[in-house]
């Protein structure tokens, strides 16, 4: 999907740590981060993942630019291997639909416990974009592999893959920061 | 023959070649294995054929260590076990399962293990034992109860966990089951109302005979060729420390090993749980309707559950302890929190629709975790006295803070095996939720299974309730340092003393102990029959 929708002047990232060197928006909502990102039947972790239901450009970055962090009362292991990224291009994320409330609590709670509130390092540590395959199934395979490899993050005893807690994460920090937010 | 104590001509003395004493799975199985035997059989029981509380609190005594609880409810140590025909078995809840041949090994990263047998030791009167606990047959494979139950188990892809099969029989009371039959036996005479009070000894090496005594105070001797305590796994401890004939440490305890090792099975309500919406690849985890699907004997459930256990190989890995988890399953009420703070099942089922699955199943999660063995834990007795002057038990169970690290490490392996077969999450509560959450999600109460909000729950002192199951006080091993009994389960120091029951277990594993009891008292009543015929 084209980047018709993306706002021309972004919006500052208040959040981002000083590896990120460009702004997010969210392809096909016409708002940027700041505003909203509307979430949806797509999949939360299929969504923010990108390809498919909508399309996450980010470049990369060297891995040691942002190392993961960790607070007391979290209990991640974390193996992933994700790229990293500094946002030198856009995030875009598109096709995307209703916010699911429950989902923002959750990830509200995920911010809360891990400490992680910076929407460009959360997704770059998510899977890379490939619009060659089924979201959903990427989604779910790498769920899958996160819980195969011990990289969970426990959340009120909820043990949740790292992939889909920290999408949730991203959905709840993007409304948060929504002017027009629905969520 | 059955025969009320009671009745006896005062200062009488019985023979027998074989005196079992106590009528519980233990006992009777033995005495059936010995029917046709042409040796002359004497099974002493403390109760009558029905329940009685002047008898029953003949087991009264103190806990003085852990708290012996159902979680929400504290347990006297008498209320966990029955003293009439049919002993423990009269409350029993049928759940068969063998012990896995990692509990039979020799594991370097606990103090104490190992059994001198193996698990194909036993396969045989696992075997045989099914017609005792009325189950099918030995077979407890996954595929095989898959076809039966037509359910599939909870898929895994991890080599740590596996799921496995529990047969359900219920309700098997063998005193109602087995009284017939050993009441028209030849051989056997069922002493009723008979409390032993001493084995008297020779010397401590063999027991010359056993003191008897009932409620109406009619006293009595038996004398036999062999005496075997099947008494359970408090009171075989008991009766050896107060039979002081020889040495004021009690019969065969010169090592001191007597009641030490007390293990219990940890039972823990663990948590929570949201499932893929396939309710029938569930069904066979919550028992239920798929647990009556295979009744072999009229008036009786039986039949099968499945439920997930940390493998042997993960057992012998990663320097743990078993631990089993059973899921009560049931639907997911549209829109439920569950909760009133934090992450609720509503959150995260929402969270599991977009990265699989969506869930329509929710579940209570039950867990039993094996404890490494502790001298310190065991079976002393009391200042006081019962109503015959015997003294009575005291029990100083004690569990420790790596058995609770241990509980919890399985429990997230566990966890992680859920999520990585694609069907579920799991919350870790271990102790947070309430024993009656199931029955309280049933009748509507949604809100108050949570006996504290997950925030709240201590890992390091979360609430552990007991299984009702005693055993390893008279643990077996080939060396007297180590245990009271040998791989026969004839006492290291009396010659002409076996145990049978739970206590002679040397380690707990996971299994719930009744099959393995039964087995382990066909292979003796073999032994017995080849020694004394």
């Amino acid at each position: 999907m084209d980047n018709a929708d993306a706002p021309d002047t972004p919006a500052p990232n208040p959040t981002s740590p000083t590896t990120v060197e460009g702004p997010t928006t969210v392809e096909g909502t016409g708002f940027s981060r700041r505003r909203v990102l509307r979430l949806g039947s797509g999949g939360v972790l299929a969504l923010v993942i990108g390809a498919g239901a909508g399309r996450l450009d980010r470049a990369r970055r060297s891995p040691e630019s942002a190392p993961p962090r960790s607070r007391a009362g979290t209990t991640t292991t974390s193996t992933t291997t994700a790229t990293t990224t500094t946002t030198t291009e856009p995030i875009t994320v598109s096709g995307i639909g209703e916010v699911d409330p429950r989902i923002v609590a959750l990830g509200q709670r995920v911010v809360e416990v891990t400490g992680e509130d910076d929407v460009a390092e959360l997704l770059a540590r998510l899977p890379a974009a490939d619009p060659d395959s089924d979201p959903l199934k990427r989604a779910a395979a790498r769920v899958r592999a996160d819980f195969e490899q011990s990289d969970t993050i426990t959340v009120d005893g909820w043990i949740l893959a790292a992939s889909e807690a920290r999408a949730a994460a991203v959905v709840a920090l993007a409304c948060s920061e929504s002017v027009e937010s629905p969520c | 023959m059955l025969t009320d104590a009671r009745t006896l001509r005062p200062a009488s003395t019985l023979e027998a070649d074989v005196c079992i004493i106590g009528a519980g799975a233990a006992g009777i199985s033995m005495a059936m294995e010995l029917l046709d035997s042409g040796l002359r059989v004497l099974l002493v029981e403390s109760g009558g054929t029905e329940p009685d509380p002047a008898t029953q609190a003949l087991m009264t005594g103190d806990s003085i260590g852990a708290a012996v609880t159902t979680l929400d409810n504290p347990v006297r140590i008498d209320q966990t076990r029955l003293r009439y025909f049919g002993g423990t078995t009269n409350h029993w809840a049928g759940y068969c399962r063998p012990l896995a041949p990692v509990d039979f090994e020799q594991r370097d990263h606990l103090r104490v293990s190992g059994w001198p047998i193996d698990h194909t030791d036993l396969a045989p009167f696992w075997n045989r034992a099914t017609q005792w606990v009325r189950i099918s047959d030995a077979d407890f494979s996954v595929d095989t109860w898959e076809q039966r139950l037509g359910v599939k188990a909870p898929p895994v892809e991890t080599d740590a966990v596996e799921p496995f099969v529990f047969q359900v029989t219920f309700p098997t009371k063998f005193g109602d089951l087995y009284r017939p039959e050993l009441t028209a036996a030849a051989n056997i005479e069922v002493l009723l109302h008979a409390n032993a009070l001493n084995l008297a000894s020779d010397g401590g090496r063999a027991v010359s005979h056993l003191d008897v005594a009932t409620l109406t105070g009619v006293h009595a001797t038996v004398t036999a060729r062999a005496y075997v305590l099947a008494a359970g796994g408090i009171e075989n401890a008991r009766l050896l420390l107060a039979s002081t004939d020889h040495d004021p440490a009690g019969l065969g305890n010169s090592n001191d090993l007597v009641g030490r090792y007390f293990t219990e099975h940890l039972q823990i309500y663990a948590g929570f749980g949201v499932f893929e919406s396939d309710f029938e690849s569930l069904r066979g985890l919550g028992g239920g309707e798929a647990a009556i699907t295979q009744g072999r004997h009229a008036g009786y459930v039986h039949g099968a559950k499945f439920a997930l256990g940390l493998s042997d190989a993960h057992l012998r890995s990663a320097a743990t302890t078993g631990l089993e988890l059973q899921f009560l399953v049931g639907a997911l009420p549209d829109g439920a929190p569950f909760q009133a703070r934090g992450v609720g099942v509503g959150d995260v089922a929402a969270l599991m629709a977009h990265t699989g699955p969506e869930p329509r199943t929710a579940a209570y999660l039950q867990a039993l975790a094996e404890q490494e063995l502790n001298p310190h834990s065991r079976i002393t007795l009391g200042p006081g006295t019962d109503a015959l002057g015997m003294p009575q038990v005291q029990l100083d169970w004690r569990y420790t803070a790596a058995d609770r690290r241990r509980v919890v490490a399985g429990l997230e392996v566990m966890a992680e095996a859920v999520g990585a077969g694609g069907w579920g999450r799991v919350q870790l509560v271990p102790g947070g939720v309430h024993a009656d959450a199931h029955d309280r999600a049933i009748s509507g109460e949604l809100l108050s299974v949570f006996r504290s909000s997950p925030e709240e729950i201590d890992l390091a002192g979360f609430p552990v309730g007991v299984g009702f199951h005693h055993m390893c006080t008279t643990r077996m091993s080939d060396d007297p340092g180590q245990g009271v009994v040998d791989a026969d389960c004839r006492m290291h120091e009396v010659d002409n003393l076996w145990v049978a029951g739970s206590s002679v277990f040397a380690t707990g594993g996971t299994a719930t102990p009744t099959f393995s009891i039964v087995a382990l008292a066909i292979r003796l009543a073999d032994h017995l029959r080849g020694l004394l015929s």
